[in-house]
């Protein structure tokens, strides 16, 4: 009796032994074929797939019926079947107890796939008959994600880190590498501070001790370029990153090169300020042109007349003036705005302009443009042009003196008629022409002029100082 | 604003200023107002040594740009000597150092006798 009850009893125990081992297989199954995401099968000895659950065919494309019974080698990329990747997996495996398994492979439409995985022994179910088991997850998309990511990071023109606390970097890309020429480990923990001008590294380490709390950092400062030795403005900007506590894990930041802009705000603040004392400036000019003129005319229609005149005179060495960064205002071209306003163009066998190409410094232009024209309106109205047997030659050369090189300039008027030619307000002594040239001239240019009209000839002189020599040469 | 008849009598006013004609009327303003002008003067080295030369100078008035260059270290050369001087300028305020921060400024286009007025209040 006993001993049938032992049987039973030990009857009992194994079925409930082996029902427990097989809802343990059935759970281990469930868990298999319900991972989809992951490629769980093994192999035989040789490298012949044993198993090829739902997963793996997922994950690689091959049904089961395809694949028991065939080599796991077609999962491998050709290059590695090769090289002998499968073997070395499976005897890494059986030596150390595992065998990472992260690379490429192949799928059954060709497609190479990203594996990020294992491969494992098996532990004998039966003696002699040992295999594997290799477990995969298809990282491909988030490979992609990160490659994306990091061509990104290293792609863009900021310099990229990433900081601990207090500034401690622990990581720069290879941008900020390129640029400072510190190498990582150079710029790692507070290295970086050292590839900053000398005169910001203390502000911007306190702008991180400062900043220690929350927000955003924000700061401006100038970086050492590795090669020309100089340093260029970059604006730093880091954001942290948190934990789902809300802790700060890690601060991720840039720094955006902002040379060129800060230079040009600078130049523009010049140029605002510039353009407002040159606009101040041309209302004084246009204030004493009409007080002048008004001083020397005796009716207001000849007011108007003269007004008008000079103040056109006056736009037209204006528009010379804002074209000069690229086209240099240069001697001829400043006779000929005048001539060709009064129509002297078109008396090629009356008037002779001749003199080399020398470029005028944009102080005196302006100045001298009225001059010019006082001299250019007389010869149409009084002079030489305004009779048909006057001629006009305007002639210049350079003149090299111990104080440097000056521009003579000739203005000689031949077959004039002196009695016309004296109503001219510019040959009137104290006209404003006439104090334009032998006063104005010498007192806002340097100027020696002189002034004299004959019996049927005039002559004008002005020799002015040119300046640097570099006023002859071309911008390139 | 009219000037007062001879509010400058006798008083010798140093006029620097780059443009001809503007010198010239604001020479007239203070011979309106029976000043002797030194000057008029157009470039920097020349007011620089009126300024710091021997000359009596009560009273100045400076054209702050004059051919690209600044007219501050005639100021300073005043100030040193305790010569007071009204600022004539296109610029704005901004460009004028801090340290002249009191003196009066005028803006051009100017009306040569408020030049010379503003002058007047600085000093006597």
């Amino acid at each position: 009796m006993r001993e049938v009850g032992e049987r039973v009893r030990s009857g009992i125990e194994r079925a409930r032994a082996e029902a427990a081992r097989r809802e343990s297989e059935e759970r281990f199954r469930l868990i298999v074929e319900s991972a989809r995401d992951y490629a769980i099968f093994t192999l035989d000895e040789t490298g012949r797939v044993t198993s090829w659950p739902p997963g793996a065919e997922t994950v690689f494309g091959w049904t089961e019926a395809e694949m028991v019974g065939q080599s796991v080698d077609q999962t491998f990329v050709p290059e590695d079947v090769a090289a002998g990747a499968p073997e070395a997996e499976r005897a890494t495996a059986a030596r150390e107890g595992v065998a990472p398994n992260v690379r490429e492979h192949l799928r059954k439409d060709g497609a190479r796939i990203f594996i990020d995985g294992s491969t494992r022994p098996l532990a004998a179910a039966k003696a002699g008959a040992r295999g594997f088991i290799k477990i995969g997850q298809d990282v491909t998309e988030r490979r992609r994600a990160e490659e994306r990511l990091r061509t990104l990071i290293q792609g863009i023109p900021q310099l990229v880190w990433r900081s601990g606390r207090g500034g401690r970097w622990t990581w720069s890309s290879p941008q900020w590498q390129a640029f400072t020429g510190q190498t990582l480990e150079e710029s790692l923990g507070l290295g970086w501070l050292n590839a900053l001008h000398p005169d910001d590294r203390q502000a911007a380490h306190l702008a991180w001790v400062d900043t220690e709390g929350t927000e955003p950092l924000a700061m401006e400062t100038r970086i050492r370029h590795r090669d020309v030795r100089s340093h260029r403005w970059f604006a730093t900007r880091a954001t942290p990153v948190r934990d789902a506590q809300g802790n700060i894990v890690e601060w991720l930041g840039t720094s955006t090169d902002v040379d060129d802009l800060r230079r040009m705000q600078a130049r523009q603040d010049v140029m605002v300020a510039e353009l407002q004392h040159r606009t101040r400036n041309l209302l004084g000019v246009v204030q004493s042109v009409a007080k002048q003129t008004l001083r020397t005319s005796d009716t207001l229609a000849r007011f108007e007349a003269a007004f008008t005149d000079r103040l056109s005179a006056l736009s037209r060495v204006q528009g010379l003036l804002s074209r000069s960064d690229h086209e240099p205002i240069t001697m001829g071209t400043l006779i000929h705005s005048e001539l060709d306003a009064l129509g002297a163009a078109h008396m090629p066998d009356r008037v002779v302009v001749e003199g080399p190409e020398v470029r005028l410094r944009k102080g005196t232009v302006q100045t001298f443009a009225l001059a010019l024209h006082e001299l250019a309106t007389n010869a149409r109205k009084y002079g030489a042009l305004a009779s048909a047997s006057g001629r006009l030659r305007v002639t210049w050369h350079i003149v090299v003196e111990a104080g440097g090189r000056r521009l003579a300039l000739e203005w000689r008027e031949i077959g004039i008629d002196r009695a016309r030619e004296a109503e001219s307000p510019v040959t009137r002594i104290g006209g404003y022409g006439r104090d334009l040239i032998e006063r104005a001239l010498p007192y806002a240019l340097r100027a020696r002029t002189t002034y004299e009209l004959g019996d049927t000839d005039l002559f004008c002189r002005i020799d002015l100082p040119l300046g640097e020599d570099s006023e002859l040469k071309d911008h390139a | 604003m009219m000037v007062g008849p001879r509010t400058l009598a006798g008083r010798l006013v140093l006029v620097v200023e780059d443009d001809y004609f503007q010198a010239a009327e604001t020479c007239r303003a203070c011979a309106v107002a029976g000043a002797e002008v030194l000057g008029p003067v157009g470039w920097l080295d020349e007011a620089l040594t009126l300024a710091q030369g021997a000359e009596p100078i009560d009273g100045a008035i400076l054209d702050i740009n004059l051919h690209d260059q600044m007219v501050f270290p005639v100021a300073d050369a005043l100030h040193e000597r305790g010569v007071p001087f009204v600022f004539v300028t296109g610029y704005d305020r901004a460009v004028i150092p801090s340290r002249f921060a009191d003196v009066p400024q005028c803006e051009k286009p100017t009306e040569p006798g408020k030049v010379a007025q503003l002058l007047i209040s600085q000093s006597w």
